[in-house]
């Protein structure tokens, strides 16, 4: 018999897709916005989601994290942001990027649009050298940018303004599309224009490289990645165990050096690849998932 | 097996909870939004519902009151870039034609920091409010947009209401004070 069997999915990567929907429709769960074309305003708003979902989606429940961190610094002329980056932090260091492989509805959307047909890059040297650029973006377009207008009590979020398409596909089109919004579609100048070319720049590069956006351009990213050796929840290699085989970071599609690193967003490729049981999901010492059992006495260190 | 179902119990109750919450207007994490939007007489060529709105000065800005001046008003926040940069010609239009024209510049309900504080040290002499809540902005065409430009008959009759920046020559030819 001359027959193909299809690989039977593993569990962690399919529990980690169905937590990606879940936190999306989580996030996005205000559907009579949609109906209505308006957002919402009620008291949940001023509670920040912790993945990458623009506050102007109609159906959007929470504040994007870093609109708010944005506005903050904005403000900060008149008064501290406190409260932002102190739930930022928070987030960093419990979740650190596994908000960023499980919880980031912009990051659901760009593995969807990798699976379609077609070329795909590979990571390397430029791709690694690529991922610093997102630090920069975090610098001047969410940091310096709006702190200077700030000392001229000017608002501007910058990322927001110039980069962000998560703001363009869930807040512009979101509200632009519905028939009661004629005039917010009546406002569509050069700026819309500006944004829809970089949304769409950003999607298209996401169907042949794989998380393009999360890679090279995502500040959140860049700022949960800071706190990435800090954070209580995540992937963790197991010194013991590793025999530096290297088949953890062949099989990250991510930009990684190591295991749990700065660019690391927790997926668990590794956790199914590595054959000596070194890698889990870890909280803290606790055990999520990943066999600690899975290396033989063959695989331990001396 | 049970640990895990019960995660996703849980998880699937909290999405229902929020859900029904949000979606609900009355609801305790409802917005109050009306179905209508709540726009009902803010069009051109209506009459917008009377309303009063104390101003951050202590006066308090009836519309009724206003009748036989031509009333503009201006919806603004702190936090939208071509509002505040046309707060002037707001504050230019009260100055010049005050005798003809009121101007209530209105701040979004949602507000990111202290309006009075952030006034101060800048020098207008327009009636600032803040809304207390979505109802009022609503009523005047939609808070969501900004900034909103709603100008006012002197018989109380909507001339123009849109969103997007004026200039302060828009502002003369729609309120009939150009040459």
């Amino acid at each position: 018999m001359n027959g193909r069997t299809k690989k039977p999915r593993p569990r962690l990567s399919l529990t980690r897709r169905m937590v990606q929907v879940y936190t999306a429709v989580l996030y996005n769960a205000h559907v009579r916005g949609w109906v209505m074309g308006r957002i919402y305003r009620g008291p949940l708003k001023t509670v920040c989601v912790p993945g990458l979902n623009c506050y102007s989606c109609p159906a959007a429940v929470g504040a994007c994290p870093l609109g708010a961190l944005q506005n903050a610094v904005a403000a900060s002329a008149s008064r501290p942001g406190f409260y932002v980056i102190g739930t930022l932090i928070l987030f960093g260091l419990l979740f650190g990027r596994v908000i960023c492989g499980w919880a980031c509805p912009m990051g659901l959307i760009q593995e969807l649009l990798y699976k379609i047909p077609g070329k795909k890059v590979k990571k390397g040297r430029v791709t690694r050298g690529l991922s610093w650029v997102k630090y920069a973006v975090l610098l001047i377009f969410v940091l310096l940018i709006p702190g200077y207008y700030a000392l001229r009590r000017v608002p501007l979020p910058a990322f927001c303004k110039y980069i962000c398409p998560a703001g363009t596909l869930e807040g512009a089109l979101g509200l632009m599309l519905h028939p009661n919004n004629g005039d917010l579609r009546a406002l569509a100048g050069g700026l819309t224009l500006w944004k829809l070319g970089v949304m769409i720049v950003i999607l298209a590069a996401c169907v042949f490289i794989f998380r393009a956006f999360c890679r090279f351009l995502c500040p959140l990213g860049a700022l949960y990645g800071l706190l990435a050796r800090l954070a209580l929840l995540g992937v963790k290699l197991d010194g013991d165990r590793c025999v530096d085989c290297g088949a953890c970071v062949r099989v990250c599609p991510m930009d990684v050096k190591a295991v749990g690193d700065r660019e690391c967003v927790h997926c668990g490729k590794c956790v199914e690849a590595c054959g000596y049981g070194a890698i889990s999901v870890r909280a803290g010492k606790i055990v999520l998932a990943g066999s600690a059992a899975k290396g033989t006495e063959k695989g331990r260190r001396a | 097996m049970r640990i895990r179902t019960a995660v996703w119990l849980a998880a699937l109750l909290l999405l229902l909870g929020v859900g029904a919450a949000v979606n609900i207007p009355g609801s305790f994490l409802g917005d109050g939004s009306a179905a209508s939007g709540g726009k009902a007489g803010s069009a051109p060529g209506e009459f917008l519902p009377d309303f009063k709105v104390k101003c951050l000065d202590g006066s308090v800005f009836t519309l009724s009151e206003q009748r036989g001046k031509t009333v503009v008003i201006n919806l603004w926040a702190t936090w939208c870039l071509p509002c505040v940069a046309e707060l002037p010609h707001f504050d230019r239009l009260l100055a010049e034609h005050g005798d003809t024209t009121a101007v209530l510049a209105l701040h979004s309900d949602l507000v990111t920091e202290d309006v009075e504080a952030w006034l101060a040290g800048r020098d207008y002499h327009l009636p600032f409010a803040v809304a207390e809540d979505r109802v009022l902005t609503d009523m005047l065409g939609g808070g969501d947009v900004l900034p909103r430009t709603v100008v006012i008959s002197p018989e109380g009759e909507v001339l123009c209401n849109a969103a997007g920046s004026v200039t302060y020559e828009d502002l003369l030819r729609i309120t009939g004070n150009g040459s």
